[in-house]
């Protein structure tokens, strides 16, 4: 049985029970032999200490007033708790950080493949599964894909090996680590943010942004990207790359080594990008046989 | 002699008389805090255990409550000998009722009390007794354990009038009853030698 001496204490030393609590204590004593001698000790002791067994043990008669009280249903007086404003004003902040944590984040995109150790946020996630907003991706030792839908367009989005991104709104998307393709539709504004702070900014087309030891790299397979590191900014064309280093300088658009170009499917092997390109010619006479 | 302190304080009039029949919650808890030391004293006569006092108390009151329509407002004078009778008739039932081996009486002016008040004055054993444990206190303790224990404040009152926080207040409220609780020579004015 559960003994209930901190209880006895405590209303000894003048805590008010409710109704209920004081029901439920006086229950107990009836029934455990060992905390109603705890009780009659403690209340004898206190009425010593006032003077003798006839006295009041200090707040006795506010107790018996109170049992007795409540016999009409009003409930007992009790001093205004302010402590409990304080609480009160700490369980509200509290709340208010559980519900700024643990709001409900919007949907923003989908996952499309997602390859064997593919998490979003530390989670291991599926085909189809939702993205949400603020949603951290990261791959493995295999690629995933993933579509962010929004107002303002689809942009598909490949993720090689050992990526990491953190994907900020269906427009936005911070890559913290590896290698990311994003490929956009004309007219659909996309922003990929980078660790040292610079903004790669695209209207359309595909490009990749990838994290290196010196910085990071910005190479366009189609279209154009504007990238913005402080004061800098540099446009980077259709075959050329750039780099922003560690310490956020931007360097001049050149052309595009042959790696940056690859074709971002499979291991990122040359040959990957030529079985890609006969898969695609292929498609194309099919769709043409077809009257597509 | 003078009237007993309770018939002192307690003289009801027609209105409280009528509330009390329709179990006025405010006129009921006045009738309480003028009863409650007379009814406590007759449940002493008959309880050893300040448990089972408290809860004859409590049935002695929950009774009173249950027949509050029977009180004739008429006969407001009767009041308090009705409240007093009512009480010692179902605390003598709940002591048959617990203890049936054991004859338990309790005359007429049971209850009654000095008329100079509900004040305690202490043995001159017990105050020995109770000076020594307050020497042993530690001084930072001593001006709260007399606000409480000898000028008779409530743990509250006695918290306001030194200026405590709550917390301070907290902590020596358990300490001083842990004390208390074990100091073996008040143990033994208790008559028991089995500590908490």
């Amino acid at each position: 049985m559960r003994h209930v001496r901190g209880t006895i204490d405590a209303v000894a030393t003048g805590k008010v029970l409710t109704g209920d609590e004081d029901a439920r204590l006086r229950e107990h004593l009836r029934s455990c032999e060992d905390c109603r001698s705890h009780y009659d000790i403690t209340v004898g002791v206190l009425r010593l200490a006032r003077g003798g067994p006839q006295a009041w043990a200090p707040g006795e008669a506010q107790r018996m007033t109170a049992r007795a009280v409540a016999l009409t249903g009003k409930p007992p007086d009790r001093p205004f708790p302010w402590w409990r404003l304080v609480w009160g004003g700490v369980a509200v902040a509290a709340a208010a950080s559980i519900l700024v944590l643990a709001w409900p984040r919007a949907p923003i995109g989908t996952v499309l493949i997602a390859g064997a150790g593919f998490t979003v946020d530390g989670k291991p996630a599926v085909k189809d599964q939702v993205v949400l907003e603020g949603a951290v991706l990261a791959t493995a030792d295999r690629d995933a894909a993933v579509l962010l839908e929004g107002p303002r367009g689809r942009r598909a989005l490949l993720l090689r090996p050992r990526t990491s991104l953190k994907a900020t709104s269906a427009d936005q998307v911070a890559l913290q680590s590896g290698r990311v393709r994003i490929q956009l539709k004309v007219g659909e504004p996309f922003t990929v943010g980078t660790p040292e702070g610079a903004e790669v900014s695209a209207s359309g087309g595909v490009f990749i942004a990838e994290r290196r030891d010196q910085g990071t790299l910005v190479a366009v397979h189609e279209g154009k990207v504007d990238v913005r590191s402080g004061l800098q900014a540099v446009t980077v064309r259709e075959g050329q790359e750039t780099v922003v280093d560690v310490s956020g300088q931007l360097a001049p658009a050149r052309t595009a080594s042959a790696n940056a170009l690859v074709e971002d499917r499979g291991d990122g092997s040359v040959w990957d990008a030529i079985l890609r390109f006969l898969r695609s010619v292929v498609d194309a006479i099919g769709r043409a046989l077809s009257g597509e | 002699m003078d009237a007993p302190y309770s018939k002192q304080v307690f003289t009801p009039d027609a209105d409280f008389v009528r509330a009390l029949r329709q179990k006025d919650a405010a006129a009921f808890e006045e009738l309480v805090r003028a009863f409650l030391p007379r009814v406590r004293r007759l449940a002493m006569r008959c309880f050893a255990s300040p448990f089972e006092q408290e809860d004859a108390v409590q049935e002695a009151f929950t009774h009173i409550y249950a027949h509050l329509g029977t009180v004739d407002p008429l006969r407001r004078e009767s009041l308090a000998g009705w409240v007093v009778t009512t009480a010692r008739h179902r605390i003598l039932d709940l002591a048959r009722q617990r203890r049936p081996e054991v004859p338990v009486e309790l005359p007429e002016d049971a209850g009654e009390e000095e008329p100079k008040g509900p004040r305690v004055v202490a043995s001159v054993e017990l105050s020995e007794v109770l000076a020594r444990f307050e020497e042993k206190l530690n001084p930072k303790y001593r001006a709260y354990y007399r606000a409480v224990f000898l000028d008779g404040r409530d743990w509250d009152e006695a918290r306001e009038a030194l200026g405590l926080s709550r917390l301070r207040a907290k902590y020596l409220k358990s300490v001083l009853l842990k004390r208390l609780q074990r100091h073996g020579p008040l143990l033994e004015a208790l008559g028991r030698r089995d500590r908490p």
